[in-house]
């Protein structure tokens, strides 16, 4: 599976130790940039080629790092075809009921959520308010969670891409 | 303000209530649907309601919100849309960074954010309310590198 991966100078650090990380896992991960830490880096210049090379590699699925997540996830859905989702914490529902009636007491359901109903295809993370630790977690859990293709879901999805 | 407004089902619950507060706090509100509960209903058909409004009037002065389950599927479909740059809240953050502006600051402050799209799940009334009136208190103060980054984003075609 190929991964897409890019981040501004928010991200740089974190996106070079996410992509030794994913490759030990045997994800073939392509890099967009930056390439080296600019502070007056901007994010569009690295997002919106991880977002047209998503679009195009319908197998592929990006991730993007940033300082809150949100400008970069913005950036990325003006594009056809890419759904990005934006994690920047971990939040328990407040019903703590799931998709299916039961309780839920998972704080990263918001990620397994973006994949299943959404089918999501770029995670856009925050380097601002999450640790390396959550970002492999939320990585991992996105790249593994699959999306079932509820046609309820497809059609919601239709209706923009 | 004028404040476009749209949810789904899975918002409805909630959108009587912001509405109310936002006529109270003296913006004009203009709700796009859902008028009735019905759970089969589609996020995407109100989301581009509120979208293309926006997308139409950019103005300073007109905003949308958007409410549904997670905020997610409603930020990438409304995002779509030119002029349009929406942000998902599901919740406060926790910084790891210090001195980092939270979520809500950040939004406008950075992004000059007109689409905030709340994910209901993880939200009580009154943490989405403090929410929506802190993000409807804070101006964009037009930093150049924030603005040239907005600029970059409306360059890309849709």
């Amino acid at each position: 599976m190929r991964i897409y991966i890019g981040g501004d100078h928010a991200g740089y650090e974190l996106k070079e130790k996410l992509k030794v990380y994913l490759s030990e896992f045997g994800y073939e991960v392509e890099d967009k940039g930056a390439f080296k830490y600019d502070r007056d880096d901007d994010y569009p210049d690295f997002v919106n080629p991880v977002a047209k090379s998503v679009a195009k590699d319908k197998e592929s699925f990006g991730i993007v790092l940033g300082g809150s997540g949100q400008g970069e996830a913005m950036c990325a859905n003006r594009v056809a075809g890419v759904r990005a989702a934006v994690f920047y914490g971990e939040a328990l529902p407040q019903n703590a009921v799931d998709i299916n009636g039961t309780k839920s007491i998972d704080p990263f359901e918001i990620i397994k959520l973006s994949r299943m109903h959404n089918n999501a295809n770029i995670l856009s993370l925050s380097t601002r308010f999450l640790s390396f630790d959550q970002i492999k977690f939320a990585t991992e859990l996105f790249l593994t969670t699959p999306f079932p293709g509820d046609e309820r879901h497809i059609r919601r999805i239709n209706k923009f891409s | 303000m004028t404040i476009y407004v749209g949810s789904d089902h899975a918002g409805y619950g909630l959108k009587d209530a912001l509405v109310d507060f936002l006529k109270r706090q003296g913006h004009e509100v203009i709700d796009k649907g859902a008028f009735n509960y019905n759970e089969a209903d589609d996020y995407t058909d109100f989301t581009v309601l509120v979208a293309q409004a926006i997308s139409k009037d950019p103005r300073k002065t007109t905003r949308g919100i958007i409410l549904g389950a997670t905020g997610q599927g409603e930020t990438i479909a409304a995002n779509r849309f030119p002029n349009v740059r929406a942000v998902t809240y599901y919740g406060k953050a926790e910084f790891v960074v210090n001195d980092e502006s939270d979520i809500i600051s950040r939004s406008r402050n950075h992004y000059d954010a007109n689409v905030l799209a709340l994910g209901v799940r993880y939200l009580t009334e009154d943490s989405m309310l403090n929410a929506v009136k802190d993000w409807l208190s804070i101006s964009f103060d037009g930093e150049e590198k924030f603005i040239r980054r907005i600029t970059k984003i409306d360059a890309i075609k849709t």
